[in-house]
């Protein structure tokens, strides 16, 4: 009956899927085309090298021997992978026996918590999907060093380089362990062999060797897949010490060997790869057919000898069948818990995301865009094997499957020859623009993640249960009914590669550093490098934030096994706390005792500052949120109503409230080329931001209504380049400074027409190196400047005219190193916060906001006499990093006067009352700069 | 009994098909098409967002990337440009970046090349790959640490030192590590008595091409040194490993006690002690006492203008005057790589000295160093083939 149903299908196939036709040949050449492109690019560089004349490369830039190595790194890749598939199958036996096991059905508190144990073993084989092995093995290598118990055996014993093969053989094997163990979880055994020998008694060793013979060819495909993966793999034997392949690859190219020659050294691997792209598509069919021979009872559940057991037999069954699953987890067991141990053993986890955000999050981005693209070209491949595999002999099924196999190939190229492709194929005039921009890393990534795509979607093929085609061609022949009964492969296609290919991406490094472009950070490459210079605390976040990008594939995966269920959410979720509290728990920690190596850094060209700001409250957190900042820059505040401003450098305009309620929020127009430094309330209410990179003044209402805009780039009269900051001046006039080669302070009537200017660029007195940050005291009239460049405080009238210099370049009280914010008070209080103005009489003080000592220092505005130090670098409460601009926030407690002030390396706004602490507190013991 | 979804089973396959509901046929076709419509976009938005400012100098660096962000941070600050960096990775360093300039020659990326040694500039200034430095930055810079030819000016140097275990002696001339009673000076040597870096990157390979260059010339004046070639296979007779990974993998090979001495410069030595790592560094001369200009070698950070970078000339121009003033040395002095600043009046307090620092042709030893990198590494590690007259 079957084989006449199967008949009646098959030849109503051919119609049904007469749609795809085309679509499936243009994907083919599509797809092809531009995965072979750029490998075709480098390879006629190396044809165009071989017929013209000799490269005159010496023989120093010649790959010795590339055969023996080449052996040597195979060899490595099949001992792995053939040691990875074969730790893991019993579990992975044991995982599909669970899978279909009627215990597991059971809804007893015993089972559940069987379930949640095997969850969590199954997970853990996964997990190291979702690392590279480079990682796993600095994890391991990190936590063996001197002073431990293996680092100090090995290195009493003279075993540190067989301590280093024997991580690196771990890392490798866990790595491989766990697409193995997906790979043969997920194949569901094509006959009851083993389950009736189990009924007849039959010896182990007879079981052993039947579903050995059974599983034959899903160990075959695990294996080769693997071993052209690993052959790929080059950080961790670097890290091993291990002469490889693609590291002699790679230094061929690193040290200036023309690509063509490069590529000529790598020609032995390409063709080895060819080979197995080509052997990897038999063996899925050969695999495909051992099923095909099953149908009609290949989805039913395996028998299980816990039919009829009570429930705590049947969980202890289930536990005690699940040791093989205990075993194969145990590698990936060990390397989390001695990344738990380094994250616990670091006193703070310190600025990881000042230092690595940036790095983290365009690394996350990419390798998303990558996976997208990857997912799709696999959803696409899914679909249509599934239309044209009763197409045998057909056009469309053979370009469909020598595109999948150029995919391949391209894909398993070793990173140094991918790079050079791209390289090859878009460093030209035309496509030089995708060269230049990020997305020259997406098309490597994409690349590199095609065997993933291909191998899904193969494995969605080869997976789908047989019954399954046939079902639907009972749907019927219209384009509705084929896309509706194809939807799910396809999605699971698109879903599974998706998942897969983020942390295999992020995880890249060998391509994805020669290729990434200035500007961007690429978190691999941070990675390595604190691996390198023994950085344990960005190695281990940055380990777990990969581990919790990853965490959804993992789930995806061991759900999409179907070993468990439900159970496995309330694990996972305790594990994603667990590694969320780990991470930002440790980073709460603001004690000054620990810094993290930036803050430390800092710290040592910092002077020490004994007493922090009084400070009563901050706006902070990292982020585009709302009331949240990205490195603020600039605050300025309005007297009358309370209001603060900020813009940080995501170039967006924040108002809060007194409470520190967010008002209004808005960005500037525009940002691209850098984004606002300063910016004033005026005496109208309205905020005049001196919008520095695009050289002119943009007025707003406090609502964020753009009421004028003054100026352009240029050094005429009335233009800017790099406009700092605005001072209003109670005739109506309003100063504004600026830099660049420009600097100089413009006056302007209040119409907004260019009065005069002083000032130029210069050391002298009068001139400025980046005037930053204005106050004006109308009384007296006195212009004060914060002249960052110099150093100093340059004191002027408002009419240009020089009176002195306040400070000089240094570290110690009364010196100025960067001073970028400002604010003039008066017995006391800000000019700016005093009703009717200042008076001539009263103590006049400068409050200065350095940004390079990252303190606050308030002197006396006529002599420079230094009156109080507060701040000093760090993140705890009433210290500063990169403090930036200054200005009054009301009146504190006991009617001191209240400041702001944004710290751009803290990314927040503190506030904090007067007085700032002695001047002994300060100490540099290195003394003032010349 | 419950079906098999509810266990968790293939969950696609409850999904025939047959007689799917129309409005679920909507519903998937409505999720596809947002897909479609939302990821061009979304990708153009990454794209966006990551593309760095069109106004920003580019700066190819490769010094230490927390240090070198640190003092471009600086920089930034202090000169008002935006500042886009490309580090490469310790292992490959300044090679892997000339390489990258080489290789871009038709469509320059870089505005600056913020060199961690010396070689690759001169190499580079050969090629006719570097613009002139400003005249007036140049000329305010001492002589002996900037180019006649304005292609570079170096800053900041560092010292070739070795790396020993705590209570282990030092050697006091570079050629006691040839040594045949090395071993005997340590009290528990490793089987593998020198780690070296792999010559072909970094400092390594400079190192080995100055002291060709000095033993060469001091032999001529019959000053009693050894020739490189001896010198490396003397190491090789005592055991010598060559390692991947730069002057960092020495540092933290012979702090695991992997090897007993490491060939390495002052910031990998003084980070690794500042980590609390069980090793002291020592500055062997390189020639005997009394010969003059015969101490350690100096590697010294060089900064170079790329011809037609993509930048505006007066930005990149105020990075570079930036990056070698008195503010940048003495940031870089005071870090933890604790380098030796070369510009006009400036004291700090090191932990190490160098009051009579190798003096060598260095010109010609970077012409030489490349291919001298090759051949020393294959006769370090016995390989008959290429090792054949590393020294000329």
């Amino acid at each position: 009956m079957s084989s006449a149903l199967d008949a009646g299908i098959d030849a109503d196939r051919p119609r049904s899927a007469g749609w795809v036709v085309v679509p499936a040949c243009a994907f083919a050449v599509a797809v092809s085309v531009l995965a072979i492109a750029p490998v075709s690019a480098l390879g006629l560089e190396w044809l165009r090298e071989v017929d013209g004349s000799p490269s005159g490369s010496g023989e120093a830039l010649a790959l010795p021997s590339p055969l023996p190595l080449l052996l040597r790194s195979a060899s490595v890749a099949v001992a792995v992978a053939i040691v990875a598939t074969m730790l893991v199958w019993p579990a992975a036996r044991r995982a599909r026996a669970r899978r279909d096991a009627e215990w597991r059905e059971r809804s007893t508190p015993a089972a559940r918590a069987g379930r949640g144990l095997l969850a969590v073993l199954c997970a853990c084989i996964v997990l190291p999907i979702a690392l590279p092995p480079w990682i796993l093995y600095a994890a391991i290598w990190m936590s063996t060093g001197p002073g431990t118990l293996v680092g100090d055996f090995a290195e009493r014993n003279d075993l540190v380089s067989w301590q280093r093969l024997a991580i690196m053989a771990v890392s490798l094997v866990a790595w491989a362990g766990a697409p193995a163990f997906v790979v043969l979880a997920a194949v569901r055994p094509a006959t009851r062999d083993a389950s009736l020998l189990a009924l007849d008694g039959a010896g182990r060793w007879a079981r052993v060797r039947s579903a050995f013979a059974r599983d034959s060819m899903a160990l075959l495909v695990s294996v080769v897949s693997l071993s052209a993966f690993l052959l790929g793999e080059t950080t961790v034997f670097d890290l091993a010490q291990f002469s490889s392949y693609g590291y002699e690859l790679r230094t061929l190219d690193s040290i200036g060997a023309p690509a063509s020659t490069v590529f000529a050294a790598g020609l032995p691997s390409v063709m080895l790869v060819a080979g197995i792209a080509c052997v990897l598509p038999f063996l899925a069919a050969r695999l495909r057919g051992a099923r095909a021979e099953t149908r009609g009872c290949g989805d039913r559940p395996e028998y299980t000898p816990t039919a009829g057991l009570g429930a705590w037999r049947a969980w202890a069954f289930g536990v005690g069948g699940a040791s093989p699953i205990a075993l194969a987890a145990i590698p990936a067991i060990v390397v989390v818990a001695l990344l738990l141990r380094i994250a616990f053993s670091i006193p703070r986890a310190g600025d990881f995301w000042g230092q690595h955000g940036d790095a983290l999050l365009a690394s996350v981005l990419i390798a998303v865009c990558a996976a997208a693209v990857a997912a799709v070209i696999a959803a696409l491949a899914s679909l249509l094997l599934a239309v044209c595999s009763a197409w045998r002999g057909s056009i469309a099924r053979s370009m469909l499957v020598g595109s999948l196999l150029m995919l391949l190939l391209a894909g398993l190229v070793p990173g140094t020859l991918a790079a050079l492709s791209i390289v090859a194929f878009l460093n030209t005039p035309y496509l030089g623009g995708i060269y230049d921009s990020p997305l020259v890393v997406v098309f490597v990534l994409v690349m590199r993640a095609l065997p993933v795509a291909v191998i899904v979607a193969w494995g969605t093929h080869l997976l789908e249960p047989v019954s399954r085609p046939r079902l639907r061609s009972l749907d019927g022949t219209s384009l509705r009914a084929a896309w509706l009964g194809l939807m799910p492969r396809v999605r699971l296609a698109f879903v599974a590669t998706a998942a897969l290919a983020v942390p295999w991406s992020l995880g890249e490094l060998t391509a994805s550093s020669r290729l990434v472009p200035p500007g961007i950070p690429w978190l691999a490459s941070d990675v390595l490098n604190a691996i390198h210079y023994q950085r344990p605390e960005t190695v281990v976040l940055a380990v777990l934030g990969l581990i919790c990008v990853a965490l959804p594939a993992v789930v995806l995966l061991v759900r999409g096994l179907g070993v468990v269920g439900r159970p496995l959410r309330a694990p996972t979720m305790v594990a994603l706390a667990a590694l969320l509290v780990g991470c930002g728990g440790s980073d709460s920690t603001v004690a000054d005792a620990a810094d993290d190596p930036v803050t430390a850094f800092l710290r040592s060209a910092a002077p020490e500052v004994r007493d922090a700001l009084a400070v009563d409250a901050t706006l902070e957190g990292v982020g585009r949120g709302k009331g949240q900042f990205n490195a603020p820059r600039v605050v300025a505040t309005d007297p009358r109503s309370g209001a603060v401003y900020a813009i940080d450098k995501d170039a967006r305009v924040q108002r809060f409230d007194r409470d520190g309620v967010v008002q209004a929020e808005w960005r500037m127009p525009k940002s691209d080329r850098g984004k606002p430094v300063g910016a004033s309330v005026a005496p109208d209410g309205t905020l005049v931001v001196a919008d520095t990179h695009e050289h002119r003044l943009v007025c707003y209402s406090p609502e964020g209504e753009l009421l004028w805009t003054l100026g352009g780039y240029g050094t005429e009269a009335g233009q800017f380049i790099y406009p700092t900051d605005i001072a209003f001046l109670p005739d109506g006039r309003m100063l504004v400074a600026e830099y660049g080669g420009n600097d100089r302070i413009q006056a302007f009537d209040r119409e907004h027409r260019f009065m005069y200017q002083f000032g130029r660029c210069g050391t002298a007195d009068g001139e400025f190196l980046r005037p930053q940050a204005l106050q004006y005291d109308a009384a007296r009239d006195e212009l004060f400047v914060a002249d960052a460049g110099n150093h100093r405080i340059g004191v002027f009238t408002a009419d240009g005219e020089w009176r002195r210099a306040l400070g000089r370049p240094g570290a110690g009280a009364g010196e100025f190193r960067y001073p970028f914010g400002l604010l003039l008070l008066v017995d006391g209080h800000a000019v700016d916060a005093l009703a009717d103005g200042a008076p001539a009489s009263g103590r006049r003080t400068l409050v200065v906001a350095e940004q390079t000592n990252h303190r606050i220092q308030e002197v006396d505005a006529s002599t420079g006499q230094p009156l109080g130090i507060g701040g000093g670098i760090g993140r705890g409460r009433g210290r500063l990093k990169y403090p930036w601009a200054l200005a009054a926030a009301g009146i504190g407690d006991g009617g001191r006067q209240r400041l702001a002030v944004c710290e751009q390396g803290n990314s927040r706004i503190a506030f904090f009352t007067l007085p700032l602490g002695e001047v002994g507190g300060s100490d540099d013991p290195r003394g003032g700069e010349e | 009994m419950r079906g098999r979804r509810a266990g968790g089973g293939p969950r696609v396959d409850s999904r025939a098909c047959i007689d799917l509901p129309r409005r679920n046929w909507l519903r998937q076709t409505a999720r596809w098409l947002a897909i479609g419509f939302v990821a061009p976009p979304a990708l153009a938005g990454c794209a966006r967002a990551l593309r760095s400012n069109a106004d920003s100098v580019t700066v190819y660096t490769s010094v230490d990337d927390v240090l070198a962000r640190t003092v471009l941070a600086q920089c930034e600050a202090a000169t008002g440009v935006a500042i886009s960096p490309l580090f490469d990775t310790e292992a490959t360093k300044t090679t892997a970046l000339e390489g990258r300039i080489r290789s871009e020659r038709e469509r320059p990326r870089a505005d600056l090349f913020w060199s961690s040694e010396g070689f690759a500039v001169r190499r580079l200034a050969r090629d006719g790959l570097l613009a002139p430095i400003p005249e007036g930055v140049w000329s305010a810079w001492p002589a002996p640490h900037r180019d006649p030819d304005r292609n570079w000016i170096a800053f900041a140097a560092r010292a070739r030192v070795v790396v020993t275990k705590v209570g282990d002696p030092s050697p006091t001339m570079w050629a006691d590590l040839a040594s045949p009673s090395l071993a005997a000076r340590v009290q528990r040597p490793a089987s593998t008595m020198i780690a070296v870096a792999d010559p072909r990157f970094g400092t390594t390979g400079a190192h080995f091409a100055a002291l060709d260059d000095a033993w060469r010339r001091a032999g001529d004046a019959g000053v009693e040194v050894p020739t490189l070639d001896a010198w490396l296979d003397g190491m090789r007779r005592n055991g010598v490993r060559v390692y991947q990974g730069g002057n960092a993998a020495t540092v933290d090979a012979v702090a695991r006690g992997e090897c007993s001495f490491g060939l390495t410069d002052t910031d990998d030595a003084l980070a690794a002690i500042a980590r609390g790592l069980p090793i002291s560094m020592s500055l062997p001369r390189s020639l005997p006492e009394g010969v003059s200009g015969g101490g350690t070698m100096l590697v010294p950070n060089t900064v170079a203008i790329v011809r037609s970078g993509p930048g505006q000339r007066d930005p990149v121009e105020r990075v570079l005057a930036w990056l070698v003033s008195a503010d940048s040395e003495r940031l870089i002095a005071d870090s933890p790589s604790r380098n030796l600043p070369l510009g006009p009046a400036r004291s700090v307090d090191l932990p190490y000295a160098e009051s009579d620092p190798l003096v060598f042709d260095a010109l010609a030893a970077s012409e030489r160093a490349a291919d001298l990198a090759v051949r020393a590494k294959a006769r370090l590690e016995g390989s008959a083939a290429l090792a054949a007259g590393v020294g000329r």
